[in-house]
């Protein structure tokens, strides 16, 4: 039995940030910690904000500005968003 | 009334016995010593400070006195009390003055979170403040002491009080803390700064303090509005080289030279965020002080 592909959900309860010519600053309000995102990868963050997301719906999402490498990209930006602690990991689909 | 009109034994007794009350910039200090250090540092560098009312609330009782036992005679030291707590160990009390400094510093950076309070010289220029953030080694007391030596307004020389409430700086223009090197540069720099003795063998090395200019001591309670964010570097050799420095980057950046950021949580970031909105922000290099009051000036 294969495992279901994981979703990744945003842990920002409430999104502050601020953004200027490509760069966004956001505010996690639950670590007390501020990162530094490009503006595209804060869009990918907050597209998970309203549901989770699987790494490949992220893909399709966002394959016009990532094009053939959309994959990637998407897989190591998860991983570092992880780490950071602003998504988390949940293993199950998302309701509809 | 000014500090400078009490007379010579008239200070001495009153820091020793009901305190000196000092308005500096928002802040209302109450300082009492019987260690005579501690009156001339204040008779050199505080002369044109406001003496606080009797009625006046009072935001740090500070005492700077001996320990008692033998260090009060053998290899003197200075004991550094605020409110009745020492939070420092005691100090060689050649150093007292540095000491009432440097424990200012800690009341204002622990206490006042009314402000976001940035690790910073502050200088204004035409009505644009210039915040300084830098790191110890960064050269921007030095910057600041020959800016303001030249005719820039001073706010601080080691923080940036930004208002919560309006996003204004507000002022506390103290003595400038130099070291080492910098207490001659300064000195060869302006026949007109005044310094205050020089201690040895501190835990910054040789320090003195440069007593702010009269003018800034007048304008305490004025607010600057800010404009400018400069990251100063001194780099020898170098000459003046200003790089633009994006938003997101220069609040990544003055988060990290900020006392109370974490304190404020959610209200320091937004602060922090209609800050750097407001200013232009560079990394400045530079090696002469006269360039780069030049290029400084030319961003105004």
């Amino acid at each position: 039995m294969g495992s279901s592909p994981a979703f990744y959900n945003s842990t920002l309860g409430s999104l502050h940030s601020c953004c200027w010519g490509g760069q966004c600053v956001i505010f996690h309000v639950e670590s007390g910690d501020t990162h530094l995102l490009s503006e595209v990868d804060f869009n990918v963050l907050q597209s998970m904000k309203s549901k989770p997301m699987s790494a490949e719906g992220l893909s399709l999402e966002f394959e016009h500005l990532f094009g053939g490498r959309a994959g990637q990209y998407i897989s190591i930006l998860l991983s570092n968003l992880v780490a950071l602690g602003l998504v988390e990991i949940v293993n199950t689909e998302p309701a509809n | 009334m000014k500090l400078s009109s009490l007379t010579r034994p008239e200070l001495r007794r009153r820091l020793k016995e009901e305190g000196i009350g000092l308005s500096i910039g928002p802040f209302n200090t109450n300082l009492s010593s019987s260690l005579s250090v501690v009156a001339d540092g204040l008779e050199q560098l505080y002369g044109a400070f406001t003496l606080t009312g009797d009625a006046d609330f009072i935001d740090f009782r500070i005492s700077l006195n001996s320990p008692p036992g033998l260090r009060r005679w053998f290899r003197p030291q200075v004991n550094f009390s605020f409110d009745g707590f020492l939070p420092f160990k005691p100090l060689p009390q050649v150093q007292a003055f540095a000491m009432f400094e440097w424990g200012l510093n800690w009341c204002i950076a622990n206490n006042a979170h009314q402000y976001l309070i940035i690790h910073a010289a502050v200088i204004e220029r035409n009505g644009v403040v210039c915040i300084l953030p830098g790191t110890p080694g960064s050269g921007k007391s030095t910057l600041c002491a020959a800016l303001v030596c030249k005719g820039w307004r001073l706010l601080s020389d080691e923080m940036a009080l930004v208002s919560t409430e309006t996003g204004e700086i507000y002022p506390v223009p103290r003595p400038v803390s130099l070291k080492n090197q910098s207490i001659n540069i300064i000195q060869q720099y302006s026949s007109g700064a005044v310094m205050g003795d020089v201690v040895m063998d501190t835990a910054k090395g040789t320090v003195s303090h440069m007593r702010p200019p009269q003018s800034s001591v007048e304008q305490s309670e004025k607010p600057g509005t800010p404009g400018l964010i400069v990251f100063p570097k001194y780099t020898a050799g170098a000459e003046p080289n200003l790089v633009p420095l994006t938003q997101a980057n220069a609040l990544m950046k003055v988060a990290e030279n900020s006392f109370n950021y974490s304190v404020l949580g959610l209200q320091g970031f937004e602060v922090l965020g209609e800050l750097v909105s407001k200013c232009a922000c560079y990394e400045f290099s530079y090696q002469s002080l006269d360039e780069a009051k030049e290029t400084l000036e030319s961003l105004i």
